[in-house]
C-alpha cells in the first residue's frame, strides 16, 4: 500500500516535463545573422525552419526581423509564427560580412549558451548578408539549411578542411597560437555557392582568401590529408599546361629553430605524393625524365605561390596556418606572455620546404 | 408436477445406490471387510461406480468402467472365471496385483482407473488402466528446427518415459508426491542423484506438500503455487513440453517436476537466461548460435524500449532525430491529432488484441483477422490520420522482437511490462525510460527461483559461467575443461 501511495506521488508531485512534441514546433535549422541599417536594431535575424502545407508537403518558412540582440530578435520571431520556437536543430550559423568584421564572439556566446544546442552546429560567412543566403529560393531544392549544411559536409570530405563547426571555431579563437578561419558562401546565379575562406584575426574577419589562394593554404594547415592540385605551370619557355594533380600529404611538420629571444624563422615541410589526373603538355608524362622534370616545376610553384600566400598573412596579421604554436612550444610561458606575437609574426622570415613525388600517370599510357 | 419431481428424485435415489442393493443381498461376509465398509461410505454417491461380484469366490470387484481398459478387464474376468476359491490366494500373490493396506492407497488406485477386488480381509489393485491417451507430436508452442521432435502429453507415464529414454542412467531418482487436500494430484520430482543439490530436492518438495488448493489443473499452475515472488510480472519456474530440454536440465543438476494430466513440465532453479535459450542453440555451431542469442538480448531491449523511445523523442527531445528523418516524421506526424503517447498506445493495444484474437480463434479464421488486421492498422489508420507511418513501423518491430524470445511465458511479460514504459516515456520522456530500466533491472535482480537469484551469472556476477548462458561457448572447450 505504501509503495502504491509513493508511486501516485510521484506522478502526481513531481509534475511531467514540458511537452515539446514535434509537430507543433518550429524546428530552426539555420540562423543567419546581419548588421542592419537601422540604429535602434542594429542585428537583423533571419531563421528558415520546416512547415507541413496543409495539401501534407514538406515546405520551409523564413522569417527575418531585426532586433537589439540576438535573444531578443528570437523573442520577435516569436510573434510571427502559430509554432513554439525551437533552436535544439539548428544545423548551420551564417554570419553576414559586415556583421563578421565586427567580430563574432557575442552572437556565438548566444549560441553556445543555448543547453538546447549544440557545439557541432556548423559555421559559414556569407559573402554580402546571411538573410539573402536563407531567404533565397532554390528551385526544388528543398530546405536551405540541410542544403548548406550538406554542403559544408562535402567540402570537409572533399579536400577543403572547412567543416568548421563552433567548437572547432572556438578552439582555434581561445588558442593563442592559431586564428580561425570559416568559409565563405555566396548567392550567385540563383545558387548558393563556396566563395573562398574568410581569414580572422581573433574573432573579427580581416579578409576573404580566394578559393584558388585557399588551396594553398590548406596544403600548409596540418589537418589536410589529401587533396587535389589544378594549376598552370609553365612548361618550357612560353609554353603552359594544364595539370591536376590528385595527391596525399605524406608528410607535414612545422620547424621553428630555437632562439632565446624573438624568433626570425620558420620552416614548413610538406611532402606530397600525387598521381597526374590531367596533363595538357605535349610530352609523354609515362616516362620518368618528365615527369622529374614536373616534379620540380611544381615544386617550384608551390614554393613561389605559398610564399605569395604566407607574406600576405603576415601583413594582415592572421595565423591560420598556427606558426605561433611552434613558436610557443620553444619558449617559456613568461616569454611567451611578454612577446608581442602578431609583430614577431609579421617579420618572421618563413620557408617552404616542399617535396613532390608523382606516384602514377593514371591508367592510359 | 411436485409428485413428478418426488419420482424423479426417487429414480435418482434408486439409482444412486446399486452398492448398498448388492451387499444388502450379499451374504455379509464381505460387509466384514472394514477397508470394503470404508470404502462404500465414501464411495456411497456414485452412480458411475461399477461392481462385479463373484460370489463362490467371496469377490468383488469396483472399477469405474471408463477408466480402465475393457480388453485388460476381460481377460482379467476370463481369467478369474476358471479358478476355483482354493486357487484364488496364489492367484492373488500374483506381483500384477499390488496388495492395498489402507483407504488412501484404494482411492487413488480406483480413480487413476485400476479395479479393486476385496476379499473378505483383503484388497487388491487389479491392473485394468487405459494406457491410450493423446499420441506424442511436436510441440507447438516450442518448435525447433533442429532436434528433437517429441513433446510431452497428458499421461505421467509416457511423460516419464521420455524422459527415462534419454536420461539411461540408474542415478535419476523420481519422487511420487501428491498436491492437493481432497483431489490428489501426482506430481514427480526428477533429479540425477549427486547432481542435484538435496537442498533443492527439500526445498522443492516441502513446498509441494504445502499446497492445500485443489483446483490445480496444470503444471503452469502449479508453479505458481510454489514461487516465492507471485507479484512479479516474470515467469520464475521454467516450465516446458520439451523432454530432452528436461533431461539437458537434469544433467545441469536441476530438478524437474511432472504432473499429471499436464503436457508441461517444470524445471528449478532457473535464470532469467534459460528462458532466453532454445533447444535449436544446441544444434547450431557456437558462432551461429551465440549471434542467435546475442539478437534475442537486442530483440528484447527493442521490444521493450523502441515504442517507448519513439513517444520520448516525439514528445520530449526533438534534438535526437537525425536530420533526414526530420522530413518523413513531421510530414508523417503532422495529420495525427493525439499526442504521441496515446497515439503510440492506442496502436500497441490494437495490436495486443489482434494477438489475443488470433491465439484464440481457430485457424481459418485467423487468417482473417490477419488480413483485416494487416489493412486496417497497416493502411487506413495511417491514412485515416490515426496514427504515423513510423509508429506503425515501431510498433511492428517490436511486436516482431517480441516473439523472437524463445519462451512464450516471458515474450508475454515483456510484452506487459513495455506499457509501462511506453507511459512513464510519455511523462517523463527519456529519463523516465532511463528510470524504467532502473526499476526492471533492480526488480529483475531481486527475484530468486529457489533461493537462487533471477540474474545468475551477471548478478552475483561469475564471468566463467558466461560461456554456456549469457552466451553458447564452443562444446569442445567444455569436453576439455570437464
Amino acid at each position: 500500500m505504501n509503495k502504491f501511495i509513493l508511486i501516485i506521488f510521484i506522478f502526481l508531485v513531481t509534475g511531467c516535463a514540458e511537452q515539446r512534441i514535434i509537430d507543433d514546433l518550429a524546428l530552426i535549422n539555420a540562423v543567419g545573422y546581419d548588421l542592419s541599417d537601422n540604429e535602434k536594431n542594429p542585428l537583423k535575424l533571419t531563421v528558415t525552419f520546416p512547415i507541413i502545407t496543409k495539401d501534407g508537403k514538406y515546405d520551409r518558412k523564413t522569417i527575418m526581423v531585426e532586433g537589439k540582440t540576438s535573444k531578443e530578435a528570437r523573442e520577435k520571431v516569436r510573434f510571427k509564427t502559430n509554432y513554439k520556437l525551437e533552436s535544439g536543430q539548428v544545423r548551420v550559423s551564417l554570419f553576414g560580412q559586415e556583421l563578421a568584421k565586427e567580430g563574432l564572439l557575442p552572437n556565438l556566446h548566444s549560441l553556445v549558451r543555448d543547453p538546447s544546442l549544440g557545439t557541432r552546429v556548423k559555421l559559414a560567412l556569407a559573402e554580402n548578408e546571411a538573410s539573402d543566403i536563407l531567404m533565397l529560393q532554390i528551385k526544388n531544392e528543398g530546405q536551405n539549411a540541410t542544403y548548406l549544411e550538406q554542403f559544408l559536409s562535402k567540402l570537409n570530405r572533399e579536400n577543403f578542411r572547412t567543416n568548421y563547426n563552433i567548437y572547432q571555431y572556438l578552439r582555434d579563437y581561445y588558442d593563442d597560437g592559431i586564428d580561425p578561419i570559416l568559409p565563405v558562401f555566396k548567392v550567385e546565379k540563383n545558387n548558393i555557392a563556396y566563395n573562398g575562406i574568410g581569414l580572422f584575426h581573433e574573432d573579427k574577419l580581416i579578409e576573404i582568401l580566394k578559393p584558388s589562394e585557399a588551396s594553398y593554404l590548406f596544403l600548409f594547415r596540418e589537418e589536410m590529408k589529401q587533396g587535389v592540385f589544378v594549376e598552370q605551370i609553365d612548361v618550357g619557355e612560353e609554353e603552359q599546361a594544364s595539370i591536376m594533380l590528385n595527391y596525399e600529404l605524406k608528410n607535414h611538420h612545422i620547424e621553428v629553430p630555437s632562439t632565446p629571444n624573438k624568433p626570425k624563422e620558420a620552416s614548413i615541410y610538406i611532402e606530397l605524393i600525387g598521381d597526374i589526373v590531367e596533363y595538357t603538355g605535349k610530352e609523354d608524362v609515362s616516362e620518368p625524365k618528365i615527369q622529374r622534370k614536373i616534379e620540380a616545376i611544381i615544386t617550384k610553384k608551390i614554393k613561389m605561390e605559398g610564399k605569395k600566400l604566407i607574406i600576405k598573412l603576415q601583413k594582415l596579421q592572421v595565423d591560420p596556418i598556427g606558426i605561433n604554436r611552434y613558436v610557443r612550444n620553444k619558449m617559456s610561458y613568461n616569454q611567451w606572455k611578454s612577446l608581442d606575437q602578431y609583430k614577431s609574426y609579421q617579420d618572421m622570415n618563413i620557408n617552404i620546404e616542399t617535396k613532390v613525388f608523382i606516384n602514377s600517370t593514371g591508367k592510359w599510357k | 408436477m411436485r409428485k413428478d419431481r418426488n419420482r424423479f428424485f426417487k429414480d435418482i435415489k434408486l439409482q444412486k445406490e446399486p452398492i448398498r442393493e448388492s451387499v444388502s443381498t450379499e451374504d455379509t461376509i464381505l460387509a466384514r471387510n472394514p477397508i470394503l465398509q470404508q470404502f462404500i461410505n465414501n464411495f456411497s454417491n456414485h452412480s458411475d461406480l461399477s461392481v462385479t461380484e463373484f460370489p463362490h469366490l467371496t469377490v468383488k470387484i469396483y472399477y469405474f468402467s471408463y477408466l480402465i481398459n475393457k480388453d485388460h478387464y476381460e481377460q482379467f474376468l476370463s481369467n478369474i472365471r476358471t479358478i476355483t476359491l482354493d486357487e484364488l490366494p496364489p492367484f492373488l500373490n500374483h506381483s500384477e496385483f499390488k496388495r492395498l493396506s489402507n483407504f488412501d492407497s484404494i482411492e487413488e488406485a480406483i480413480l487413476s482407473g485400476s479395479g479393486i477386488l476385496f476379499t473378505e480381509k483383503r484388497a487388491y489393485e487389479l491392473p485394468f488402466k487405459e494406457g491410450s491417451g493423446r499420441s506424442i507430436a511436436p510441440s507447438e508452442t516450442e518448435t525447433v528446427i533442429l532436434g528433437a521432435h517429441d513433446s510431452f502429453v497428458e499421461s505421467i507415464d509416457v511423460n516419464l518415459s521420455l524422459i527415462r529414454k534419454r536420461v539411461l542412467s540408474s542415478q535419476l531418482k523420481t519422487i511420487k508426491l501428491h498436491v492437493g487436500n481432497k483431489a490428489k494430484r501426482t506430481v514427480y520430482l526428477l533429479y540425477i542423484e549427486g547432481e542435484a543439490s538435496e537442498k533443492d530436492i527439500e526445498e522443492i518438495k516441502k513446498r509441494i506438500l504445502s499446497i492445500k488448493n485443489d483446483a490445480i489443473v496444470d503444471t503452469n499452475m502449479l508453479v505458481q503455487f510454489i514461487d516465492e515472488h507471485p507479484n512479479s510480472p516474470f515467469p520464475q519456474f521454467y516450465t516446458t513440453e520439451r523432454p530432452d530440454v528436461i533431461a539437458y536440465k537434469l544433467f545441469d543438476g536441476k530438478v524437474a517436476g511432472l504432473m499429471d494430466n499436464s503436457p508441461f513440465a517444470f524445471c528449478t532453479p532457473v535464470s532469467f537466461f534459460d528462458f532466453m535459450e532454445s533447444m535449436d542453440d544446441f544444434g547450431q555451431r557456437w558462432i551461429v548460435s551465440t549471434f542467435i542469442k546475442v539478437t534475442r538480448y537486442i530483440a528484447i531491449l527493442v521490444t521493450l524500449l523502441f515504442t517507448a523511445l519513439y513517444v520520448a523523442v516525439t514528445t520530449y527531445h526533438y534534438e535526437m532525430i537525425p536530420q533526414a528523418l526530420l522530413p518523413t516524421l513531421l510530414v508523417s506526424r503532422s495529420k495525427v491529432p493525439f499526442p504521441p503517447v496515446i497515439e503510440a498506445l492506442f496502436l500497441e493495444f490494437l495490436l495486443e488484441l489482434l494477438r489475443e484474437a488470433g491465439a484464440r480463434l481457430p485457424t481459418k479464421v485467423g487468417q482473417t483477422i490477419g488480413i483485416v488486421g494487416g489493412i486496417v492498422i497497416g493502411q487506413a489508420a495511417v491514412q485515416a490520420g490515426i496514427t504515423s507511418n513510423i509508429l506503425i513501423i515501431v510498433v511492428a518491430a517490436s511486436a516482431i522482437a517480441s516473439f523472437v524470445v524463445p519462451n512464450y511465458l516471458l515474450s508475454t511479460s515483456i510484452r506487459i511490462v513495455r506499457f509501462g514504459f511506453i507511459i512513464i516515456s510519455g511523462f517523463w520522456g527519456n529519463l523516465g525510460i532511463i528510470f524504467g530500466m532502473g526499476i526492471l533491472i533492480i526488480h529483475l535482480s531481486s527475484l530468486t527461483n529457489l533461493n537462487s537469484p533471477y540474474l545468475l551469472p551477471i548478478s552475483p556476477m561469475f564471468p566463467k559461467f558466461f560461456k554456456y548462458s549469457l552466451i553458447r561457448g564452443s562444446f569442445k572447450k567444455k569436453a576439455e575443461r570437464g
